[in-house]
C-alpha cells in the first residue's frame, strides 16, 4: 500500500501509474479477464439492447399478425412462442438487465469510488447473464421454442407443452435469476462499503438510493423466480408432483410462487429508472431536487408495500374475499409512493428557474407524463370489480405496457441520451435525440392507447386472431401502424448513435453541468476512474465547488480531503457506517479468467440438466466446483491481492 | 481534514467497520435463507391443502438415526464458535483442532444423509406422490447446502494451517463460520418440519 503524496509527484506521473496499473491487459486476453465496472456496464448496455431489439422484432410479428382480422402471419402455434419468448426476453433479458447496465457503469462514478466492491462477481454476473440469454434462445435453433406463455401457467406448462420448449424456458429463467442476484449482493456492498468519504446516506445521489432498493428486493423476490421454475423443471424432467394435482400438488402454487416474483419485479424494473430521472431532472432544471427525502421515502416505502400485493393478479382464481380485499387496498396503497415521487417531480419543474429542453430531458419527461396513464389504469384494475371485467384483456396488455415503456424504455433513452456522452467521450446529436424521441413517443401513444379501449370492449389477450365484424378492426390496424411507428423511433435513435460517433464531438468532462460525482471524471472515464477520490461534503459536489471540478481531469489538484492512492495494485477508499467515515484501503482483485470459466461450467450444468443427461450435468457440477476452487485459490496461498 | 490526517487516518489497514466480505456473506445468507422459507412455505402450502399427510401410504419418517445425526450437526455449531473464539486469542493449535471436528461432524452428518437417500427409496420416491417429491426435494436442498458449507470449511481448514488467520485478520474463517451456522439454523427449521410433522399429523 502506498499514498503518494500529491505534493511530490506530478499529476502526469501520477495519471501514468494509475493508467498502468488499472489496465486491463490488451486484446483479447483482456477481453475475457476484464473486472473493470466500465466495461462489465457496456457489455451489459449493449447485450440487453440486443435483446430489446430481439423483443421488438418479436411483438412486431405478432402485431402485425393482429392488423387485420383473421391475418395468417403467424399461426398460432408460432404466435404462442412468439408471445412467450416476448414477454420472456423483455422481462428477463432486457427490463432486468437494463438496470444492471446503468447500475454497473454509473454507481461506482456517482459514489466516487474505483469499481464495484466484488469486481470478479461482477463480471460473473454479465458472463451467467450472457450464457442464459443465449441458452433461451439456442431454443430457436432446436426447433423448441418455449410455447407456455412467459407467465408459464401450469399445467399448460407441464402437461400440455411436449418436448424441451419449456425446459428450455424454466432452466433458462433460473439461470439468469443467478445473474441478478449476484448482481444485486455486489449493489449492495459497493453501496454500504464504498462511498466516497463524506457521502453519508442522506448525501447519496437518488439513483444510488433506488438501485439500493432494488436489490434489495431482488434478494427477497427473486429466490421465489429460482423456485418455482426448478420446481416446474423438476415435475417436467424428474418426474415429481409439484404443480400436478392428481398426485397432491396444486396449479395455484405456480401463481403463487410466481406472482411473490412477479409483482416486485415490476417495481424492480421501474424503480431505478426513476432513479435515472431524478438525476436526469435536476441537472436540466439547474436546481436541487424539491424534497430529496420525499423521493427516498418513496423510493423505500414502494420497495416495502410491494411485497404485499402479488394477489392482485389472482383476484380471478376465485380467492376468498377477505383476502381479495386485503390485497386490493394494499394494491391501492402502493400507488401513494408512486405519486409522491410524481410530485417531488412536479415540484423540481415547477420550481425551477430555467428549463433547457435537451433531447434527454425531453425523453426523461416523456416518461414520466407517459406513466401517469399507466398508472390511472394501474389503480382501476387494482380495485376487484372492475378486475373481473378488464381481466386477461387487452386492457391489461394496454395497461402493462404503459407501465414498462414509460418506466422503463423511455428513461433508457433519457439515460442513453444524459450519460452517453460520459461513456464514449463524444456528444449525440440533439437534433436526431427529439426526432427519436417524438417518433417513439407518439408511437408509443398510437400503439397502446387504443388497446384500452379493445380491452373494454372485450378483446381478449393472449389470442392470435379475431373474426370480422365485431368492431375491433381499427384500433387494432392503428396499433399495429403505431408499433412500426415505435420501432422507427427507436431506430432513429440507433441511427443517431452511429452518426454521432462518426462525428465524434468532444463531450469533456461535464457538457451538462450536472452536479453529482460521475461527472468529476474525463469522458471516457479513465480505468481508474478517480485520480483523487474526492470528499463530500453535499449532495451536489460539483455545484458546491462552482463548476470547479473535484478531480480536475488534467492534473491533480490537492483538494481539501482528497485522497490519491497509487500502487502497483487496485487500490480504492472503504468507508465505514451509514455516515461513510474514512475506514482504510481496500485491495481489490484484477482480471481475472475465472469468472468466464465459472459461467461457461455452469452453462454445462443447465444443458446437462436440458438433455437430461446425468453425465453432462455431473461434469457441469464439478466444472463448476473446479473453477470456484481455482478463483479462490489465491487466498489460499496468499499470491492475490 | 487535510491531507496528511487522512494519510494518516489510511495507514490503518483495517477499518473499524464490517468488511466487504462480511456484507457480501450477510446478503448471501439473506437472499438463500428466503430461498429456503419459500421452500417451506411450499411444503405448508400442500400440506395444508392436503387430506392426509403423509400423503398415501406413506409411514411417517424413522426419527431415531436422523435424531443423532441432528445432534451432531448442532454440535458442530458449536465447535465451530469455538474455532472462532480460538482464533481471536491467538491459539492457531485450539483452532486447527476445533475446526477438524467441525468438518468432522458436518462429515458424518453427511454420510447419514447420503445413506438415507440410498435407504428410503424401497418406500417411496419422490414420483410417488408430492409427499414425496417434498421430502427429496427439500432434504436435498439442505444437503447440497451442508456439503457446500463443508468444502468452504476445508478450504478454511488449509488455510489455517497455512496460518493466514491471526488474531487480528481471520475474516475467512468468520464468515465460513456464518454459512455454517445458516446451513445449522435451516436444519432447525426443516428437521421438525419433515420429520416430527408426518409423526403429529399421521392417523
Ligand atoms: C414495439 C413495441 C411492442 C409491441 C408491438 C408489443 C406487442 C405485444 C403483444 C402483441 C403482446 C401480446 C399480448 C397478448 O396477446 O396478451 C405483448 C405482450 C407483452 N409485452 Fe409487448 N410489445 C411491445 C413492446 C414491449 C416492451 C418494450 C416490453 C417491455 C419492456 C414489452 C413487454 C411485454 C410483456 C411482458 C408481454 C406479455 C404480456 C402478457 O402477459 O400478455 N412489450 N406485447
Ligand atoms: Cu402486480
Amino acid at each position: 500500500m502506498s499514498i503518494l503524496d500529491p505534493t511530490a509527484d506530478s499529476p502526469q506521473q501520477v495519471r501514468q501509474r494509475l493508467t498502468e496499473t488499472w489496465s486491463d491487459p490488451y486484446g483479447t486476453p483482456g477481453f475475457f479477464s476484464t473486472v473493470d465496472h466500465k466495461r462489465v456496464g457496456h457489455r451489459y448496455l449493449v447485450t440487453s439492447f440486443v435483446f430489446f431489439l430481439l423483443g421488438g422484432v418479436e411483438a412486431l410479428l405478432m402485431r402485425t399478425q393482429l392488423a387485420t382480422p383473421d391475418a395468417a402471419v403467424l399461426n398460432p402455434d408460432l404466435y404462442n412462442r412468439m408471445l412467450t419468448m416476448h414477454g420472456t426476453t423483455m422481462f428477463f433479458l432486457f427490463l432486468g438487465t437494463i438496470i444492471a447496465a446503468w447500475g454497473n457503469y454509473i454507481i461506482p462514478l456517482a459514489i466516487g469510488a474505483r469499481d464495484m466492491a466484488y469486481p470478479r462477481m461482477n463480471a460473473l454476473s454479465y458472463w451467467v447473464f450472457l450464457f442464459a440469454g443465449i441458452f433461451l434462445y439456442a431454443s430457436f435453433f432446436v426447433g423448441a421454442i418455449p410455447d407456455g406463455g412467459w407467465f408459464a401457467y401450469v399445467p399448460l406448462t407441464t402437461d400440455y407443452s411436449a418436448g424441451l420448449a419449456m425446459d428450455f424456458w424454466a432452466l433458462g429463467v433460473v439461470f439468469v435469476g443467478i445473474s441478478s442476484t449476484v448482481g444485486a449482493i455486489n449493489f449492495i456492498v459497493t453501496v454500504f462499503k464504498m462511498r466516497a468519504p463524506g457521502m453519508t446516506m442522506s448525501r447519496l445521489p437518488l439513483v444510488v438510493w433506488s438501485t439500493l432498493t432494488t436489490s434489495f428486493m431482488i434478494l427477497l423476490s427473486f429466490p421465489a423466480i429460482t423456485l418455482a421454475p426448478l420446481l416446474m423443471a423438476f415435475d417436467r424432467i424428474v418426474g415429481t408432483h409439484f404443480f400436478d394435482a392428481a398426485l397432491g400438488g396444486d396449479p395455484l402454487l405456480w401463481q403463487h410462487l410466481f406472482w411473490f416474483w412477479g409483482h416486485p419485479i415490476v417495481y424492480v424494473v421501474f424503480l431505478p429508472p426513476i432513479g435515472w430521472l431524478y438525476m436526469i431532472i435536476p441537472t436540466f432544471t439547474g436546481r436541487p431536487i424539491a424534497g430529496y427525502n420525499w423521493a427516498v421515502a418513496a423510493t423505500v416505502a414502494t420497495g416495502f408495500i410491494s411485497f404485499g400485493v402479488w394477489v392482485h393478479h389472482m383476484f380471478a382464481t376465485g380467492l376468498p374475499d377477505v383476502t381479495a380485499s386485503f390485497f386490493s387496498v394494499a394494491s391501492l396503497g402502493v400507488s401513494f409512493p408512486t405519486a409522491v415521487a410524481f410530485f417531488v417531480f412536479t415540484a423540481t419543474l415547477w420550481t425551477a428557474r430555467r428549463i433547457r429542453w435537451t433531447a434527454a430531458m425531453l425523453w426523461a419527461v416523456g416518461a414520466l407524463v407517459s406513466f401517469v396513464i399507466g398508472g390511472i389504469s394501474g389503480v382501476m384494475v387494482a380495485i376487484m370489480p372492475f378486475d373481473w371485467q378488464a381481466h386477461d384483456t387487452y386492457f391489461v396488455v394496454a395497461h402493462l405496457h404503459y407501465v414498462l415503456v414509460a418506466g422503463n424504455v423511455l428513461p433508457m433513452f433519457a439515460a442513453f441520451h444524459y450519460w452517453l456522452p460520459k461513456v464514449t467521450g463524444w456528444m449525440l446529436d440533439e437534433r436526431l435525440g427529439k426526432t427519436s424521441f417524438w417518433v417513439t413517443t407518439i408511437g408509443l401513444h398510437v400503439l397502446f392507447f387504443p388497446q384500452h379501449w379493445l380491452g373494454l370492449v372485450g378483446m381478449p389477450r393472449r389470442v392470435y386472431t379475431y373474426p370480422a365484424g365485431l368492431g375491433w378492426d381499427v384500433a387494432n390496424l392503428a396499433s399495429t401502424v403505431g408499433g412500426y411507428m415505435f420501432a422507427a423511433g427507436v431506430l432513429i435513435a440507433m441511427g443517431n448513435f452511429f452518426v454521432s460517433w462518426r462525428r465524434r464531438a468532444p463531450a469533456g468532462s461535464n457538457p451538462w453541468g450536472a452536479g453529482t460525482l460521475e461527472w468529476a471524471t474525463t469522458s471516457p472515464v479513465a480505468p481508474y476512474n478517480f485520480a483523487q477520490i474526492p470528499e463530500v461534503h453535499d449532495r451536489y459536489p460539483l455545484w458546491t465547488l462552482d463548476g470547479d471540478v473535484v478531480d480536475d481531469p488534467v492534473g491533480i489538484a490537492p483538494q481539501p480531503g482528497g485522497v490519491v492512492l497509487a500502487d502497483e495494485h487496485h487500490e480504492t477508499l472503504e468507508t465505514v457506517g451509514l455516515d461513510a467515515r474514512l475506514g482504510g484501503v481496500l485491495a481489490m482483485p484484477g482480471p481475472s479468467y475465472w469468472p468466464f470459466w465459472t459461467a461457461a461450467a455452469t452453462f454445462l450444468c443447465f444443458f446437462g440438466f436440458l438433455i437430461q443427461n446425468p453425465i453432462t450435468l455431473t461434469l457441469g457440477l464439478v466444472a463448476v466446483a473446479a473453477t470456484l476452487i481455482g478463483w479462490h485459490h489465491g487466498h489460499l496461498t496468499g499470491g492475490e491481492h | 481534514m487535510s491531507a496528511g490526517a487522512i494519510r494518516a487516518h489510511v495507514d490503518v489497514p483495517t477499518g473499524t467497520g464490517r468488511t466487504t466480505a462480511w456484507w457480501g456473506m450477510v446478503m448471501t445468507i439473506l437472499t438463500e435463507g428466503t430461498l429456503f422459507a419459500m421452500l417451506l412455505f411450499v411444503y405448508f402450502y400442500l400440506f395444508s391443502r392436503a387430506p392426509e399427510w403423509p400423503l398415501g401410504d406413506i409411514e411417517p419418517p424413522e426419527l431415531l438415526v436422523v435424531s443423532v445425526r441432528t445432534a451432531l450437526l448442532f454440535a458442530s455449531s458449536l465447535t465451530m464458535s469455538v474455532t472462532d473464539r480460538a482464533i481471536r486469542r491467538g491459539r492457531t493449535g485450539l483452532a486447527t483442532t476445533f475446526l477438524a471436528g467441525t468438518i468432522m461432524l458436518g462429515a458424518v452428518f453427511l454420510v447419514g444423509h447420503v445413506e438415507e437417500m440410498l435407504r428410503m427409496p424401497e418406500e417411496f420416491t419422490w414420483a410417488t406422490n408430492v409427499y414425496g417429491s417434498l421430502f427429496y426435494v427439500v432434504v436435498n436442498f439442505h444437503g447440497a447446502h451442508l456439503l457446500i458449507g463443508l468444502v468452504m470449511l476445508a478450504f478454511a481448514l488449509v488455510a489455517l494451517r497455512r496460518g493466514r488467520y491471526t488474531p487480528e485478520r481471520h475474516e475467512g474463517l468468520k464468515i465460513v463460520g456464518m454459512y455454517w451456522h445458516f446451513v445449522d439454523v435451516v436444519w432447525v427449521f426443516v428437521f421438525p418440519t419433515l420429520y416430527l410433522l408426518p409423526h403429529v399429523t399421521a392417523p
